[in-house]
Order: structure tokens, then C-alpha cells, then sequence
């Protein structure tokens, strides 16, 4: 098995802007500026930026939803820029993804048990029975009551909608999750128990995770490696501890900088990271 | 809600309904529209039962009791060929009633899948579609049905085919407004994400969040329908004479107003009656579906 | 009623009931809080904490009904604000106490320029339509509306002031939109600024930035702030006192510094206990 499950080398994403008469492409956004780096499988990789710095646009492009201007991404070894519909479909059974606001990504005309199922009747896994199954499976893994199953959405609570979308994404059993500023929007405590919960599956399931954050306390008490974003480029990256022990970019400086801290050990930790 | 509302139990089919139809009844004036709408169709229903006279329905003559005023014995008066108004008008609330159901069928079973299909896949296929739609809507529903009427006979089918013409391109503009709307919510991204086809995620994902605007607009459309097949039954089109057609009932009856007016204002009132049902519970059904997509 | 020469504002034992369903469900339950001249308070709770049911009713911003207030007091100025009418609030209202909100996205009115937001503020703030007598005449008032306006944009340390007044919202990043409500609150100088969440929709820089300028000016210029959040660290940096509230009900009160290290309730101490650590685990 691939040690390195994702590998991304100089990866491009431009936006033409067309301006005039005639649409002409004047200049570029560049979105995501030659990027590269390395998924380890089994670990997890935040992503940290802030608005602009193209980390929405890069998980776009790691899930398909977006074409790439130029570059390379490698999945499991295997080249997978430009693939066509069917192989499209067999990636999607590897990388799923967890969306940021747990409100609008579930609809709310099915009921959770729909919702979960979605992902096995898509690649035809199993039977009625079986998935019926398998979603009382998801619902526990999730910590969530079999008798959910039979909810709606909106029913819910914030941490509940978010067990759900984790639940969805382990229903095809992939290898990569992607998740999208998992907990932002969700109360301290409630933040505390999916992450808890998301250690937990990546354990017992060996799954990789890459997370987009702007949560840095997140990052340090969640994630094993990070690459920090700005402006479509990558300006620091590494093992966590060691960026936040030793952070050499100065814009990661000022990242850290502007977290609100409590205590007094991390008032004394920001106050020695000078910029 | 905190996780503590694990212990909330949520209710059951039944009782959701119950609770939404007590909602909706809130609403003095859709109560009245529905009391109305259940009056027409049960009229509709058991019309052969509950009919004084059904021989008033065909041709059968009574020159003896001709343009009699509403008394005790004919609840409604009689027309020119002495045959009995009530009976009739109860007779036409089936010919009105089954006009607006085949309509509106028609025009849902044409008119969402093509709204769906524009919102959703856009560009060229969009363009098509909504140029189509565009080019029907541009005539108006009448001159529409006259035409096709002038084609084909003049009967009750016909007319249905003519009004129906008119009628789906409305209902794709709502369900391609409706789609545009839903198609850049996260869920039909995370059903994409996890491999749904397009069709998948328009029939399977937007379709459900369209439900409610359709159903709205198909009980307030019911009572327009209603009245433009009333009136291309006036102008002579649609059922014909003997047929007791509540349009072609207000029209007979016309030149005999105001001395016998009960000839033309009781089919008259019957299609105020029906319409303003229709209206009055479509609004109630909006604001009821509205606040509960909130 | 009297409350003493340095307090602003005194809630007394408030309590707020929403009609659902035929049902009355009590909301906010004997809330008690209080600010004085020049004080920074924070009010810091997790969803459904009653934090913003609290705030909105200090402007009347809370529909009644469905709302009614079943007990309690909210004193300013020698009058009970849970009993005066929309006149009273007229007066009130942006003048006495104003509000910063949460998301600069959709506060502002998109299709009028900055400037002439501002002086829509400043001109017919209180009145009861645009169509009321103006005190004085209008042009004289519009010069008056853009020096103030100048004034602010200036002192929230927006670039090209000037150029700012005939800018349209789209035009601005989301730190200087947030920074533009901030100076629309201050139009009118109010005594009391209820801050509801700046900036949480904002990136963390900016945010912090905007919590920074928030400070500044109550110190410059002696006005109260309440700062609704929900995140503790922010709490910290911003404010004197703290009030933690619990669904609708106020569960430790004191000085920010001391309930953040020494929390005696158990929900402050599981608050602070989930609170993930930049230090690591």
C-alpha cells in the first residue's frame, strides 16, 4: 500500500477574468498558486488560511467539483487529473467529505436513514436489508440513537446534523475524508465531542483526514501535520508541534498571534511569538 | 437544542398532520375555502344522487314548466327547455372539477420534469426549454384555446388539450425558478460528492424541495383553470349544449337577464363559489408551507 | 428606580416568555446584569444561552408579540424600558443605545453608498418617517452628516475617507464593512454600545483587529459596551466583567479575569475544559 495515499505536485487553479465587449481574458485569479504537497496515509492534514487564500478552492479541486488549470494530483499512486465519468465515480467510493454547515447539507425532505443510505444505493452496495443494516451500523459508530433513523433534519441540533454527515461520509467505507471546517459554528462542548469522535473513527478505521480550518487551536489538538495557506500559495508546512513551536512564516506568526487565548501559559506562549 | 434533546421524541406522521391541518384551519378564510372546495366536489360526487330532476340533464323537454322562478319545487328555477337549474348546476360542478384535475395533471406531468431539467443542467438545454416556454406563455390562454378549439371540434375534451397548452409553461417557470434556488444548496453538493448522477440529484434530491410550491400552485390554479374553461364554455367552445356546463349555462341563460335571472347567476354564483374556494386554501396552504420551510 | 450616579444600565430580574403553539415557554429566566459608565461587559454563552434575546430586548428589538415579559425590569435613564412605547424607543434607539451587528455580509443596504447611509443615520435617526419636520434645513444637515461622517471613518482608521462615502458595500472587504457599522453605531454617540458577535463571520485577523478598535474607543470615547460572544478568549481580551449565561439564565457573574482562571460553576468549568488549547493537549 501507498505510504503517501494523496500526492499533489504544482497544482494550479486560475480564474480568468473577462472584462469588455468581446469577454476577453484580461488577467487571472490565481486561486491556488503552484502548490505541492503530501498526504500521509493515516494521518491527518489541516489546511489553514484565511478568506482568499485558496484552501476552499484546493478541496474543491481534491474532490472534483472544480477542474485544475495544470499540475498533477496522484490517489493512491494513481494519476487522477482528468478522469472521466465512471472513474469519477469509483474516486468518489475512496474520498468523501464532510460539510461545513451541518444545516444545509443534509436535505431536509429526507429522513436521516435516506440521507445515510444515499451513498450505498449511488455505487449499488448491497440490498435493502443490508443497507438497512449498515445504517443502524453508521448510526452507532456516529453515537447517535437507532431511532433516528426514521428523523428529519431539522429535528436535529448543530453537533446531531454534523454525527450525521460523518455518518454519510464512512457509509462506503473510503480511505480519505475530506471535512470542511468541520466544527466552526458548533459550541465549544459540542466541538469537543466530534472531534473526539473523529479520533476515534480515523483510529479504528485507518482513515486519512484532510481538514480546512482557521481554528489554530484546532489544528494543534487535532492535527498531525499542516500546511498553511496565503494567497494561493503555500507559505508553511510540517508537523504541527513543530510549526507552532518554531513558526519561521510571518504571516503564520500573525495566524497565531490573533487567537483569543484564556490561560495564562497561552498568553505567555502567544506573547513569545514575535513578528 | 442542546444534545440533551435526545430526550425530545419526535411526532409521528399522524401527529405531524394533525398538527398541520390544525394550523392551516387557524386561518378563518381557508377554512372557508375548504369548506366550499369540499362542498363543489361532494356536489360533483354524488350529483346523480342528489339531483332532483336528472332527467334536466339531457335534452328531455317540460314545455309546461318553462322559465319558472326558484320556488320549493325547483330550488333554482327553470330554464328555457323547463329543465330543472339546480340539477344541472350540480351535474356541471363534474364537468368544471374533472377539467381543472386533467389540466393540472397534464400540465405537472409536462411541466416539472422540463423546469427541472432547464434549472438544473442550465446553459444551452435551459435556453431551449425557457425559449419554448416563453414562446407559449407569449399568447394568451383564450386566444390559445379558441385556436386549438377551431382545430379540433369544439367538446369538453378538446378544450381540456387547449387549456392544458396554455397552462404547463407556468409550472416549468416555477419549478426552474425553484431549482436554480435549490441547486447551490450543500446538500446537492454532498450528494454529488458521494457519486449521484445529475438526473439522481435533480429527481431525486431537488425534486422533493419543490413539493410544496407545486402543491400550492396547483390548488389556487385549480380555481383558474376552472374559470378560463367557464368562459371558453361561454364563448361557445367547450362542452356544448345539452351539456350542463356552467360557462355555456351562463351564456344560454344571458339573453333572458335581469327578467329570469336566475338562468345565468346561480351557474354564475357556482363558479364564484368554486374559484374563490380554490383561491382562499391555496393561500392558507402558502402560508402554512412557507412558514414551514422556515 | 434610582440606580447611582455611575450606573448605566440595570436589568432586574427579567424575564422573557414566547407564545409557541399556544404554549407560553419561559426564555429568559430572572436575568439580573448590570454596566456602568465607561465599564466593558461580556455576556458569553453557547447557542440557545438567551445571550441575544437579552441584548435585543435593551433595544426593544424583540417582537412582542410573540414575546411578552413576564417579570422584571430594565432600568435607564429613569425609565423602565420594558414598558415604553415606540416613541420612547425612537428616542432611544441608536442615540442612548446602538447596536453592532453580527454580520457585515447583510447589515448594510446594499444599494446606497456608504455616505449616504451614514447620513440617513444622522439626519433622520428618531424621527418617525422621513417625512417629519426636520429641526433644521436640510443642506445644512448634510454638510453637518458628512463632517461627522468623515469624523468616524477617520477614527475606525479607514483608508481614503473620502473616497469611502461613495462606495457601495460590494466594494468593501468584510473587516471594512464591519468597521462601517461600527461608525454608523457611533453616529449619534450613544452611551451604551451592545456589540452582538463583530466579526464572527470575519477571519481571525480582522477579527481581532475589530475587537481591538472596539477597545480603543470605548476607552477614548467613554461610552459602556456589552460584547455578546460566544468564545472566551475573546471575552478576555475584551472585557471587565463577565456575565456566563446557561439557557436564559445568568449562571457566574464577576470580573472577567478572575471567573476565566477561577470558575466556581460547573458549567464555566466545562465551558473552560473543552476549550481547545493553542498550547496543545
Amino acid at each position: 500500500m501507498e505510504d503517501n495515499i494523496l500526492e499533489v505536485k504544482n497544482l494550479k487553479k486560475y480564474y480568468p477574468v473577462k472584462t469588455g465587449f468581446f469577454q476577453k481574458t484580461s488577467k487571472y485569479v490565481k486561486a491556488v498558486d503552484d502548490i505541492s504537497f503530501i498526504v500521509k496515509r493515516g494521518r491527518s492534514l489541516a489546511v489553514v488560511g484565511e478568506s482568499g487564500s485558496g484552501k476552499t478552492t484546493l478541496a474543491n479541486t481534491i474532490m472534483k467539483f472544480e477542474s485544475i488549470t495544470s499540475g498533477v494530483i496522484y490517489f493512491n499512486g494513481k494519476l487522477v487529473n482528468d478522469i472521466s465519468k465512471d472513474n469519477i465515480k469509483n474516486y468518489r467510493r475512496n474520498v468523501q467529505m464532510v460539510f461545513q454547515n451541518p444545516s444545509s447539507s443534509l436535505n431536509p425532505r429526507k429522513t436521516l436513514a435516506q440521507i445515510i443510505k444515499e451513498p450505498l444505493i449511488i455505487h449499488n452496495i448491497g440490498d435493502k436489508e443490508s443497507r438497512n443494516k449498515r445504517v443502524a451500523e453508521l448510526l452507532s459508530i456516529a453515537e447517535l440513537p437507532a431511532n433516528f433513523a426514521e428523523r428529519y433534519p431539522h429535528t436535529l441540533s448543530g453537533g446531531q446534523k454534523q454525527r450525521v454527515g460523518i455518518a454519510r461520509a464512512l457509509a462506503i467505507n473510503p480511505e480519505f475524508i475530506l471535512l470542511d471546517e468541520p466544527t466552526s459554528g458548533l459550541d465549544v462542548s459540542v466541538q469537543a465531542k466530534i472531534i473526539k469522535l473523529l479520533e476515534n473513527i480515523q483510529k479504528q478505521y485507518n482513515l486519512t483526514y484532510f481538514f480546512i480550518t482557521h481554528d489554530l487551536a484546532l489544528v494543534r489538538n487535532f492535527a498531525h501535520d499542516a500546511i498553511v495557506m496565503n494567497e494561493g500559495k503555500i507559505v508553511e508546512r510540517g508537523n504541527v508541534d513543530d510549526i507552532f513551536k518554531n513558526p519561521t512564516d510571518s504571516y503564520t506568526r500573525k495566524l497565531i498571534k490573533s487567537v483569543p487565548v484564556v490561560g495564562p501559559e497561552e498568553e505567555a506562549y502567544i506573547n513569545s511569538i514575535i513578528i | 437544542m442542546s444534545e440533551n434533546s435526545l430526550n425530545y421524541t419526535p411526532d409521528t406522521k399522524a401527529q405531524r398532520f394533525k398538527k398541520q391541518i390544525r394550523k392551516l384551519f387557524r386561518n378563518k378564510l381557508t377554512l372557508l375555502g375548504f369548506i366550499l372546495v369540499f362542498i363543489v366536489i361532494i356536489c360533483g360526487i354524488l350529483a346523480p344522487i342528489i339531483a332532483p330532476y336528472p332527467g334536466s340533464i339531457t335534452g328531455v323537454t317540460n314545455f309546461g314548466g318553462m322559465h319558472l322562478p326558484p320556488s320549493m319545487q325547483y330550488i333554482f328555477g327553470t330554464d328555457e327547455m323547463g329543465r330543472d337549474i339546480f340539477s344541472r348546476v350540480l351535474y356541471g360542478a363534474r364537468y368544471s372539477l374533472s377539467m381543472g384535475v386533467v389540466v393540472l395533471t397534464f400540465s405537472i406531468l409536462i411541466g416539472v420534469p422540463l423546469g427541472l431539467i432547464a434549472g438544473y443542467w442550465g446553459g444551452k438545454v435551459n435556453a431551449i426549454i425557457m425559449r419554448t416556454t416563453d414562446t407559449f406563455l407569449a399568447v394568451p390562454s383564450i386566444i390559445m384555446a379558441m385556436v386549438v378549439s377551431a382545430i379540433l371540434t369544439p367538446n369538453l375534451v378538446n378544450t381540456m388539450i387547449a387549456v392544458s397548452f396554455s397552462w404547463w409553461p407556468w409550472i416549468t417557470r416555477l419549478v426552474q425558478a425553484e431549482t436554480l434556488k435549490v441547486k447551490n444548496e450543500q446538500f446537492i453538493t454532498a450528494s454529488q460528492g458521494a457519486g449521484a448522477s445529475k438526473w439522481r440529484t435533480a429527481f431525486g434530491e431537488i425534486l422533493p424541495n419543490c413539493t410544496s410550491i407545486i402543491i400550492v400552485k396547483a390548488t389556487t390554479d385549480m380555481g383558474f383553470v376552472i374559470l378560463t374553461g367557464a368562459s371558453l364554455g361561454f364563448l361557445g367552445l367547450g362542452a356544448q349544449p345539452p351539456i350542463p356546463e356552467w360557462g355555456n349555462m351562463v351564456a344560454e341563460g344571458r339573453i333572458y337577464l335581469p327578467n329570469m335571472w336566475w338562468e345565468s347567476i346561480f351557474p354564475g354564483l357556482a363558479i364564484l363559489i368554486t374559484v374563490l374556494g380554490f383561491n382562499l386554501l391555496g393561500d392558507g396552504l402558502r402560508d402554512l408551507l412557507d412558514v414551514e420551510n422556515d | 428606580m434610582s440606580m447611582s450616579e455611575n450606573r448605566l444600565l440595570e436589568v432586574n430580574n427579567l424575564c422573557i416568555s414566547f407564545k409557541v403553539d399556544d404554549n407560553l415557554v419561559p426564555t429568559i429566566k430572572n436575568v439580573s446584569l448590570h454596566i456602568d459608565k465607561g465599564e466593558c461587559v461580556s455576556i458569553v454563552g453557547e447557542s440557545g444561552s438567551g445571550k441575544t434575546v437579552t441584548c435585543r430586548s435593551l433595544l426593544g428589538l424583540v417582537p412582542m408579540p410573540p414575546g411578552v415579559f413576564t417579570n422584571g425590569s430594565i432600568n435607564y435613564g429613569g425609565m423602565d424600558l420594558t414598558k415604553i412605547t415606540d416613541k420612547g424607543w425612537r428616542k432611544i434607539r441608536g442615540s442612548e443605545i446602538s447596536m453592532v451587528f453580527q454580520d457585515p455580509m447583510i447589515a448594510l443596504n446594499p444599494v446606497y453608498t456608504i455616505g449616504k447611509q451614514m447620513e440617513n443615520v444622522y439626519i433622520y435617526q428618531g424621527k418617525s418617517s422621513i417625512h417629519s419636520k426636520l429641526d433644521k434645513k436640510t443642506s445644512v444637515l448634510k454638510k453637518e452628516a458628512k463632517e461627522r461622517s468623515l469624523h468616524l471613518l477617520e477614527k475606525m482608521k479607514l483608508p481614503d475617507p473620502e473616497g469611502m462615502l461613495n462606495r457601495y458595500p460590494f466594494e468593501l472587504s468584510g473587516g471594512q464593512r464591519q468597521r462601517i457599522i461600527i461608525a454608523l453605531a457611533m453616529i449619534h454617540t450613544p452611551k451604551l454600545l451592545i456589540a452582538d458577535e463583530p466579526g464572527t463571520a470575519l477571519d481571525v485577523t480582522v477579527q481581532s483587529s475589530i475587537n481591538e478598535e472596539l477597545k480603543r474607543l470605548v476607552k477614548e470615547e467613554n461610552i459602556s459596551m456589552i460584547f455578546i460572544t460566544h468564545n472566551l478568549g475573546v471575552a478576555k481580551d475584551v472585557s471587565d466583567r463577565i456575565y456566563v449565561m446557561k439557557l436564559g439564565e445568568v449562571v457566574e457573574e464577576g470580573k472577567t479575569d478572575e471567573v476565566l482562571l477561577n470558575p466556581k460553576n460547573e458549567y464555566t468549568k466545562s465551558l473552560l475544559e473543552a476549550l481547545p488549547r493553542v498550547t496543545g493537549k
